[in-house]
């Protein structure tokens, strides 16, 4: 890797003092995607909650570093501000806010430099006709009375406006139907260059038959059990988790 | 010279259970109110109506009868026999006011009380805005109590908006009685916003095919003690009223809101509603509800519904990981719990004073 983008050392990680995350190691260079893969109960959630800071989840080892500086003791909004984004499994709902004041308030946060309403509005619309989203979501309240695939919509819109070095996707893809699926991807690949990076966190392959990941990981009681290439899809495709599970517990 | 408040404030028309502690709010400790003049300029924008209306400052010449007792019959009594001020309103026939009447009081350590009895006669197809703005000087202790009594005659549109944005060591106790007759309508904005103290109390008699409408905000945080009081007696058929309150309560904040929906015995076809929602930032605040509905007669509608939601972390986790500092994302909450009540104000510079004063309390200042 050629400079060091994020850099994941021997993390451990508690959720209301039990172990969840055990020594995870991962490095993750400027213009990849990554996925992260496995079972339920792995940590994978833990791992994309953690790299944003949610105060539930206590660092009790090891070192998150992004783009030279270290995370630990950064709270979510410095992170934000840093260049990270989180798209959420389970969206908050905002009411009282518009999506489009919340994206404006959002981006002026993150940048400090002002935009006019205009301006904002036109760069929303555009983004919002890629994922084919109806014009009247911008004066809606933040995912209030939104349906799941709604929702999942609404984080990439944000991803896509808010234009992060790093992008988190925590099980964007579950919950879609194959035409939402195809969006959520086309948003991602829209997003995808040689300046950013993408983590894929998901339980299953479907948004890969769109978006070619450069590496995938398996990751297993706490632990990253088995890295490599695109390859690796298909062998969990087959044998499931279940057979690498027993290999790591070998191990 | 000096009056002591010592009695219980706004005592529920009807009583409920004695162990709630909700049927009045016994006072902590006296509270002495001066009785002397005030000195300063409070209509703001007189020479902008007087030409409409006839319009008197001070206190009324003659007593006139009230509708109920207000926050209490002892501080009723107080602002009908010894008020420092007041205007005296009396808009003709079909004169419709655009501008709203701006009346601002600021207390300080020589203006440390106000005792406002105020009177406004809406003839019939009227229609005037005033707006009431208390607020006073860092660490002065003062006390106001305030009257204000509106006669909306037949087809009158009356707008009220009353902001109570004193600071910590203020009390606040200010009675609105409205009656509003036939094809009148009362529209009352109430913002709490400050304060150690704030009682407020709204009675009104609607006639036939009368309205009010009653938008309410409070904030309350670190010690603050806020009770607010509404009674809508439906006196004539297909009279109407909806009542929405949202507030946000912080700290040690204490709530007590009080709704009552009087349906009066041939009342019929008349309709009433009463919403009312409250943020908890914090599990130290007490929030109480009392929303009571009183039918005398059959053919009515009354709806009533209490709600309070709580900003868990994983919706500041949310707002956060978006670049909100903890500080913006709260402000963020509470605005949108705000926002439609403040958006009703016929005032931006106050609109964006009132946003600026629940900005200060969030961050601590």
């Amino acid at each position: 890797m050629a400079e060091r983008f994020l850099v994941i050392k021997d993390l451990h990680v508690n959720v209301e003092d039990s172990p969840i995350l055990k020594g995870l190691n991962l490095e993750v260079g400027r213009g990849e995607v990554h996925v992260i893969m496995g079972p339920n109960g792995a940590g994978k959630s833990t791992l994309a909650n953690v790299l944003l800071g949610h105060p539930k989840y206590e660092v009790t080892a090891g070192t998150i570093e992004f783009e030279g500086k270290l995370l630990n003791d950064l709270k979510p909004d410095e992170r934000a501000k840093l260049g990270l984004f989180l798209s959420f499994q389970y969206p908050e709902e905002i009411p009282g806010v518009t999506m489009e004041n919340f994206l404006r308030m959002a981006k002026i946060a993150q940048t400090g430099e002002s935009i006019s309403i205009t301006k904002f509005n036109r760069i929303l619309r555009e983004k919002m006709d890629l994922l084919a989203m109806k014009p009247e979501y911008a004066s809606r309240y933040v995912n209030d009375g939104f349906s799941g695939g709604e929702k999942k919509k609404s984080e990439i819109l944000q991803m896509l406006v808010l234009e992060p070095k790093l992008a988190v996707l925590d099980e964007t893809d579950s919950g879609l139907d194959v035409d939402a699926v195809r969006v959520v991807a086309q948003g991602v690949k829209q997003y995808r260059s040689s300046e950013n990076a993408i983590v894929i966190i998901t339980h299953h392959s479907r948004i890969l038959e769109y978006i070619q990941p450069d590496y995938v990981h398996f990751l297993i009681d706490g632990r990253i059990a088995k890295s490599g290439g695109p390859e690796l899809i298909a062998e969990i495709e087959q044998s499931g988790f279940a057979a690498l599970q027993s290999q790591s517990g070998r191990a | 010279m000096s009056v002591v408040i010592n009695q219980p404030v706004n005592t529920l028309p009807v009583l409920t259970y004695r162990w709630l502690k909700l049927n009045e709010l016994k006072l902590s400790e006296p509270i002495g109110i001066p009785i002397k003049p005030y000195s300063k300029q409070f209509v703001a924008n007189l020479d902008a109506v007087k030409q409409m209306i006839e319009i008197d400052t001070g206190p009324p010449a003659a007593e006139i009868q009230v509708l109920g007792a207000g926050v209490s019959s002892q501080l009723t009594r107080l602002s009908q026999t010894s008020a420092n001020t007041g205007i005296q309103i009396i808009v003709p026939p079909n004169t419709v006011v655009e501008q709203p009447l701006e009346i601002a009081y600021r207390l300080d350590a020589d203006d440390c009380s106000v005792i406002d009895n105020n009177l406004i006669i809406a003839e019939a197809d009227s229609q005037i805005t005033l707006i009431f703005d208390y607020s006073s000087a860092p660490d002065a202790a003062v006390v106001h109590n305030g009257l204000t009594q509106i006669v909306a005659k037949s087809g009158s549109v009356v707008n009220i908006v009353k902001i109570q944005r004193m600071q910590d060591q203020a009390v606040h106790f200010d009675a609105v009685m409205a009656e509003i007759e036939p094809h009148a309508r009362v529209n009352l904005i109430q913002a709490e916003l400050g304060g150690k103290l704030a009682v407020t109390n709204y009675v009104t008699n609607l006639h036939q095919a009368a309205d009010t409408k009653i938008n309410s905000l409070y904030f309350g945080d670190q010690d603050r003690v806020i009770d607010v009081s509404y009674l809508m007696n439906h006196i004539g058929r297909h009279s109407t009223s909806q009542l929405t309150a949202r507030g946000v309560l912080k700290d040690r904040a204490r709530k007590a809101f009080k709704g009552t929906l009087d349906f009066k015995k041939g009342a019929s076809r008349a309709e009433g509603s009463e919403h009312e929602y409250v943020l908890l930032l914090d599990p130290t605040v007490k929030s109480d509800s009392v929303p009571l509905l009183l039918c005398g007669e059959e053919d009515v509608k009354g709806e009533h519904a209490a709600s309070c939601g709580k900003f868990d972390p994983d919706q500041l986790f949310y707002l956060m990981s978006r670049g909100f500092d903890k500080i913006q994302a709260t402000k963020l909450i509470v605005e949108a719990v705000f926002s439609p009540v403040i958006g009703e104000i016929p005032n931006d510079k106050l609109q964006t004073v009132i946003s600026e004063v629940i900005q200060r309390r969030l961050a601590g200042e």
